[in-house]
């Protein structure tokens, strides 16, 4: 499926959730700074479906990305992370997106992140 | 100076492509036509050296072959003492079946390879039979397309470490769930990879038995075929003695100059019975590689001259058609002129000495010649043939050979000679034997060109014999 379905999907799946979702959202915090394709602020969770058309990979290289996902580590956002090289179909994105929300759920259930 | 139109060049262009897809399509006949009476020629001359090879050496004693090797000259052959070399082996031939037939590998071949009850059939059929559920169980996990990976990343071991908020992570629970319903009784991925890794434990070491099994069943099948490839040679051993022998004298005999060998063989009484049949074994293998020779040389000319011929009319075409323009007349009679008669001249010469070659049987003739070239006696020395590299090395290394074709005057002298011996024959006197002139119609035909307008093909490939 293209990032447009994908995103488009995610955001309803987000939404559901009861997350209020900004589109393509110029994340920028101390120094880790890019684009997410869904972010909601005040809850401190979006998503990031990272194809190389978008110029994500640029973005998000292993530096960044270790800086981004030592954050979620320590409960600070939640951001699901979607690689196009990973096969993405809309069932299983679907099923990915419920069971991350309700990881998230279960991590923050105040409804987001630190 | 007059102009011919574009339309009339193409034309001529067309009528042209004609004649030399006729041409081509006659070249390819004539392949077809060579191959046949090549394969007739090629039977003929297996006989020959069979015939050949009996009567120089008739049996395989001593003294039938020191008798051979002294008629051609295989003066080395006797001290080969092949009667006892055959001795040898069928000593040994005889002590290695001994030994085969008390191998248990082969005296128990039943009791171990019987189809149905062989000890090693059934052992084999039961460890497949134990090995198949865990192989099921590898294919089981290994279909699946994320396995793979799972199995390397260590999913399901405390050791594995993901990202939950990456897709794949999600991905990788999912289809582990899904292998795990595969799995009766198994509620965690952990137990299908304890599952998975005991089967390939197992299927390994039952892969290591039948491996085992099978060498075992090789083995002895190996020994089944010695034993009957050694047994058949045993029960043989004299006539391929006798044959192998047979075959180094014709092979030596045919590997020398056959004036050399005829005068030879003609040189002794006891050998000159022997001169008839080396003449026929010799005259048909230099036949059949004369009549290659010819053929070779001569339609890879007319296929030359075709390619050149469909090039020059490609030329003429593209340029008409790209400017559409008249050709000069004088250029277009050149275009147009009609290549037919030129291409059947060749044929017919071509055809002549083909035919003039293929028809001729006399081999016995050589017999009036101390020097001769299988190539002169057969076209009484009046086509070239030079361009055959065996005729063109032969009158290289001759450099005073002279053919005579008066072969009948030879005959006379040397009866003259040996008062005591008649032996030209009562087919020998003169022209256009019978057999000559059946085969040489039967041969004349595949040069005939029915689409030919001047109607003298027959009549040309004709041979004459001038003597």
């Amino acid at each position: 499926m293209t990032e447009a379905e994908g995103c488009a999907l995610l955001l309803a799946r987000f939404t559901e959730a009861g997350f209020t979702v900004a589109s393509n959202f110029h994340f920028h915090e101390d120094d880790v700074e890019v684009d997410l394709d869904g972010w909601d602020a005040a809850a401190r969770v979006g998503f990031e479906y990272i194809t190389q058309e978008a110029g994500d990979a640029r973005q998000f290289d292993p530096e960044t990305l270790a800086r981004f996902e030592a954050r979620m580590e320590k409960g600070e956002l939640y951001v699901l992370l979607v690689d196009e090289h990973d096969a993405v179909t809309a069932d299983a994105l679907d099923g990915a997106a419920r069971a991350f929300l309700a990881e998230v759920a279960k991590r923050a259930p105040a409804g987001g992140a630190k | 100076m007059s102009w011919v139109p574009a339309e009339q060049v193409i034309a001529a262009v067309g009528n042209q492509r004609q004649v030399l897809a006729a041409e081509e399509a006659r070249v390819a006949g004539f392949v077809q036509y060579h191959a046949t009476e090549r394969a007739k020629l090629e039977a003929e001359r297996a006989q020959a050296i069979h015939d050949l090879g009996t009567a120089v050496l008739p049996r395989l004693d001593h003294a039938s072959i020191a008798a051979a090797a002294q008629a051609v000259g295989l003066v080395g052959l006797p001290n080969e003492n092949v009667p006892a070399q055959l001795e040898t082996r069928r000593a040994w031939l005889a002590s290695r079946l001994n030994a085969i037939l008390h191998d248990p590998r082969y005296a128990q071949r039943e009791l171990l390879r019987h189809p149905r009850t062989g000890s090693l059939t059934t052992a084999i059929a039961q460890n497949e039979e134990h090995r198949g559920p865990f192989a099921a169980i590898i294919v089981m996990c290994e279909q699946h397309p994320r396995f793979e990976g799972l199995w390397g990343s260590g999913f399901g071991t405390p050791e594995h470490s993901a990202s939950w908020w990456r897709y794949s992570y999600w991905q990788d629970r999912s289809a582990a769930d899904e292998l795990v319903t595969k799995f009766q009784g198994k509620t965690s991925f952990a137990e299908v990879r304890d599952e998975y890794a005991r089967a390939k434990e197992t299927v390994l070491v039952f892969d290591g038995e039948l491996r085992n099994l099978r060498a075992q069943i090789a083995e002895g099948e190996a020994l089944d075929r010695e034993y009957a490839a050694l047994y058949e040679e045993h029960r043989t051993l004299d006539a391929r003695g006798l044959e192998h022998t047979r075959s180094r004298i014709v092979q030596h005999l045919l590997g020398i100059d056959a004036a050399a060998v005829s005068q030879r063989l003609r040189s002794s009484p006891a050998t000159s019975g022997l001169l008839m049949l080396f003449l026929r074994a010799s005259g048909i293998a230099a036949k059949v590689s004369y009549l290659d020779g010819i053929q070779q040389a001569n339609l890879g000319e007319i296929q030359k001259d075709i390619a050149l011929q469909r090039e020059r009319l490609d030329g003429v075409e593209t340029r008409t058609r790209r400017r559409w323009a008249p050709m000069a007349l004088d250029k277009f009679q050149k275009l147009a002129e009609d290549r037919r008669p030129r291409y059947e001249k060749r044929w017919q010469r071509f055809g002549k000495t083909y035919n003039t070659v293929y028809v001729y049987d006399r081999y016995d003739r050589g017999r009036y010649y101390e020097d001769f070239l299988w190539w002169d006696l057969f076209t009484r020395g009046r086509y070239d043939g030079s361009y055959l590299p065996e005729v063109h090395h032969y009158y290289q290394s001759h450099p005073g050979y002279a053919f005579d074709p008066d072969w009948k005057t030879r005959a006379a002298e040397q009866r003259a000679a040996e008062s005591d011996t008649d032996d030209a024959g009562p087919n020998d006197a003169g022209p256009n034997d019978a057999g000559d002139v059946e085969s040489e119609a039967a041969a004349a035909a595949a040069f005939a060109d029915s689409s030919s307008d001047d109607g003298d093909t027959s009549g040309d490939t004709t041979t004459t014999d001038a003597s």
